[in-house]
């Protein structure tokens, strides 16, 4: 018990932070397109991990990856009738409407005692690209996801920066799931390969 | 003995003006456009508005009021607040949610959006603002831990303030009902002989409890 008391207190007084986060994604209310398309996950996106080591984040080790591949089949699934999982982007599938396969470009966090504030704060900035079934690049758009949590609902750092994570998860799918027909090149995609145009114009789907 | 009864007189007094002086001054303000008209068949949601960057509005607080309204309502049902911005992902989001009547206008529009509030047979809105926050903090205690034993000696003091807002959005006619605002102030005391003895002032409830029972009166 003695020797342990030192080891808790060190751990205890550290910046130390390892944990795998988890995101509840609702269903989201939307009715899918039909129409079928891949996802591409690149390389390194389904096993992310967070790494810092810095003198204020000593160690900092969060495995996002796992959580941000469930995030993605779920908005997609959501979105379109079919989806299926691409392994490789350059063997295309012509079955396939479209290709979508998103990249993090930044995560970002902020800790209570970093901006005197009591909330934990996360950013995530993602880049989603839209190809056609040949691989050819069709769209491409930033997706950005704020998530931030008071101090007082969470009893230690690993669960306030987990919500937080969450948050910023649910805040990015809802940019996608509304701002997705706003993108002209999107906009172009569906009316061009029928999957939503406007109603009783040729080619397009029931 | 004429000494101990006077000194039991004394800490009796002292714990007695403090428990009285701990309690809470509540003011509630109510403004009704139209008094709300639901039957057994509809529903409320509790929701809380969550834009502000630095401030953000107590969960617990939510569902205090929400489950003060239930405890009282015979006429309506309440939706969990969670259970409701989860059904509606991702139209009630922080970033997404109707920030005004128009907007919520727009968003009956969609077909989806208004087949979901049908099927949780939501009538009216009552979105929540505000915050509870500790104003002042006086005083001075210390514990301290010996082989023979321990305890704490001392007193301190704070103040919390409480400010919330509730507008009720009335998604038939689309306009607002009403809007109820509720601001609590309140002292604790904490002395401690031995063993702290708190007496919290409960800010936070007496707000919430306040403004429960005033928008029960809003409904008929």
């Amino acid at each position: 018990m003695l020797t342990l008391l030192p080891v808790l207190i060190i751990s205890a007084c550290s910046n130390s932070l390892s944990f795998e986060a988890t995101t509840e994604m609702p269903v989201p209310l939307a009715t899918p397109m039909p129409a079928t398309v891949g996802i591409y996950y690149p390389e390194g996106f389904s096993d992310y991990v967070y790494r810092e080591n810095t003198d204020d984040r000593k160690n900092w080790d969060i495995q996002t990856g796992a959580s941000q591949t469930a995030v993605f089949d779920r908005l997609l699934s959501s979105m379109f009738d079919h989806t299926v999982h691409i392994e490789d982007l350059n063997q295309p599938d012509r079955q396939l409407d479209g290709i979508f396969s998103p990249e993090l470009v930044t995560m970002q966090f902020a800790m209570p005692k970093e901006t005197s504030t009591d909330i934990y704060e996360a950013w995530v900035k993602y880049d989603l690209r839209l190809f056609d079934s040949t691989g050819l690049l069709l769209a491409k758009w930033l997706i950005t996801g704020y998530g931030k949590t008071s101090t007082e609902f969470h009893s230690n750092p690993v669960d306030g920066l987990n919500h937080a994570i969450g948050l910023a998860f649910r805040d990015a799918g809802s940019k996608l799931l509304l701002g997705f027909r706003a993108n002209v090149e999107v906009q172009t995609w569906l009316a061009a390969t029928g999957i939503a145009c406007d109603n009783g114009a040729d080619g397009c789907r029931p | 003995m004429v000494n101990n009864l006077r000194k039991t007189d004394c800490i009796v007094t002292i714990l007695v003006a403090l428990v009285a002086g701990c309690s809470s001054t509540t003011v509630i303000d109510a403004h009704v456009t139209k008094p709300a008209l639901i039957d057994s068949q509809d529903a409320v949601v509790v929701l809380g508005r969550r834009s502000s960057i630095e401030q953000e509005i107590e969960r617990d607080f939510i569902k205090c009021v929400g489950k003060n309204l239930s405890k009282h309502a015979e006429n309506f049902y309440v939706v969990p607040e969670e259970t409701f911005v989860d059904g509606m992902y991702p139209y009630f989001e922080n970033s997404t949610a109707p920030l005004d009547i128009r907007d919520l206008g727009k968003l009956v529009k969609i077909p989806e959006v208004i087949q979901k509030l049908q099927e949780f047979k939501v009538r009216y809105f009552i979105w929540i603002v505000g915050f509870t926050e500790r104003t002042d903090e006086n005083g001075a205690m210390s514990c301290a831990v010996a082989p023979g034993g321990g305890g704490c000696f001392g007193f301190a003091t704070w103040s919390d303030e409480a400010s919330y807002e509730a507008h009720i959005w009335d998604l038939e006619n689309l306009q607002i009902t009403a809007k109820v605002s509720a601001e609590t102030q309140g002292t604790s005391y904490m002395p401690a002989i031995f063993v702290p003895i708190p007496l919290l002032a409960r800010v936070q409830s007496s707000a919430c409890q306040g403004m429960a029972k005033q928008i029960q009166t809003v409904f008929r």
